[in-house]
């Protein structure tokens, strides 16, 4: 994964390109020929990451369960049209999590992907997991309560995830250089939102 | 304040574990769905493949039998004609059997004798060509074949008799061809008759 400097917040920031490396780019082109264990192993790689940008969507452990189990789903579909040229697999991911998670919106409806994994039922250690989650969740949600959906989205690209600036206009479909704006748009909205609580 | 805040905000998000489940069981639920979808593909392909087969094989059989339908349909003087006698020759050298054409050739003179606005000149040549058939026909059993052979060229030829027959009835304008073809195709034996006859009238006169 590219490396982004701390100084976020500081116009000379140094973006490093994202870079594959060669583990992950032999794993995705097993898994284009075909090969569900190098699929498995890019699965684990990136769940957690999926699964809590979901989340920051749609702000529902339940939800983003079954969009994560979705997004990897659709991914494996349209792996054989993926290609490295048109970005990183991460952001092929995000960008596929993005408009499921859209889509879920708009839907206003939880549309269940019928995707069974282990004991249906909840124990108690997940209930209790899904309720930190979802009060984390909602922690970030009234933080950033004060941006826009793409600015907080931005956000927590950026800041959260660290990625490139190249990557989140691939994930977001807008130009590099609109993402560079927006983003210190919406830190500068940030500030402002906290200057004045304080 | 910057670096804090989101830093804090950061540190939250950072905290939100996946659900134990979906690590545990996650992988193993999407590989199960995977692979129900591959098969779903797979049994769609090959029923495609299927599909595309069959298609192919009836537009080809369809083209070829309907390409023999109209070359066997093909009227003297026609486009396709020379390959409806190419084909006729072709059966004829393979099998020795000159029924065949004997067969289309009648086919022929009944459908040109149907006909509202007849073609004299063609019908004229296929009886030609018909009678030429027959003779040459009789010519080859005589010489080299077997008693079989002559009695089922005897038997086409009563059939086609009759068949001409049926056909004089309905059609007077087409007389002189119909009688020649009745002609040719008129039993042995009656000419026999036919022949002692005018003998026994050539003794009375």
């Amino acid at each position: 994964m590219g490396f982004v400097t701390n100084r976020l917040d500081s116009p000379l920031y140094i973006v490093q390109l994202p870079n594959m490396s060669d583990e992950e780019k032999k794993l995705i082109k097993e898994a284009k020929k075909g090969s569900e264990n190098a699929f498995g192993v890019l699965y684990t790689t990136f769940l957690s990451r999926i699964y809590r940008y979901i989340l920051s969507y749609v702000y529902d452990s339940h939800i983003a369960e079954d969009l994560t189990q979705e997004t990897f789903l659709k991914a494996w579909k349209y792996l054989p049209k993926y290609s490295t040229k048109k970005g990183t697999f991460q952001a092929f991911l995000y960008r596929i999590a993005r408009n499921i998670s859209i889509d879920h919106q708009r839907k206003r409806k939880h549309k269940v992907l019928n995707i069974e994994f282990g004991e249906n039922v909840t124990t108690g250690e997940d209930f209790e997991e899904k309720l930190i989650a979802d009060e984390k969740i909602k922690k970030v949600h009234e933080a950033l309560s004060g941006l826009k959906e793409l600015e907080r989205q931005l956000v927590i690209l950026r800041f959260f995830e660290e990625l490139p600036f190249a990557e989140i206009a691939k994930i977001v479909g807008k130009r590099e250089g609109a993402v560079r704006v927006k983003t210190f748009r919406a830190i500068k909205k940030l500030k402002d939102i906290y200057t004045k609580n304080e | 304040m910057n670096n804090k805040f989101l830093d804090k905000i950061k540190e939250e998000y950072k905290m939100i574990k996946t659900p134990e489940r979906l690590k545990a069981g996650g992988w193993y639920a999407l590989q199960a769905e995977i692979q129900q979808k591959r098969r779903g593909v797979f049994v769609n392909i090959w029923m495609n493949k299927l599909f595309l087969a069959t298609t192919l094989f009836l537009i080809i059989f369809g083209s070829v039998w309907g390409g023999i339908k109209t070359v066997a349909a093909s009227m003297p003087g026609t486009f396709l004609y020379p390959v409806k006698l190419f084909g006729e020759n072709l059966v004829e050298t393979t099998t020795g059997d000159a029924t065949h054409a004997l067969e289309n050739r009648k086919d022929e003179i009944i459908n040109l004798v149907d006909e509202k606005e007849k073609n004299e000149e063609v019908l004229e040549e296929v009886v030609r060509e018909y009678a030429k058939k027959v003779e040459s026909e009789k010519r080859e059993i005589e010489e080299h074949a077997k008693e079989s052979q002559k009695t089922k060229f005897e038997q086409k030829l009563e059939e086609h008799h009759e068949e001409f027959e049926e056909v004089r009835k309905n059609n007077s304008l087409s007389e002189d061809d119909l009688k020649k073809v009745l002609e040719v195709t008129k039993k042995d034996s009656d000419d026999d008759h036919e022949d002692d006859h005018n003998e026994g009238g050539d003794h009375e006169d």
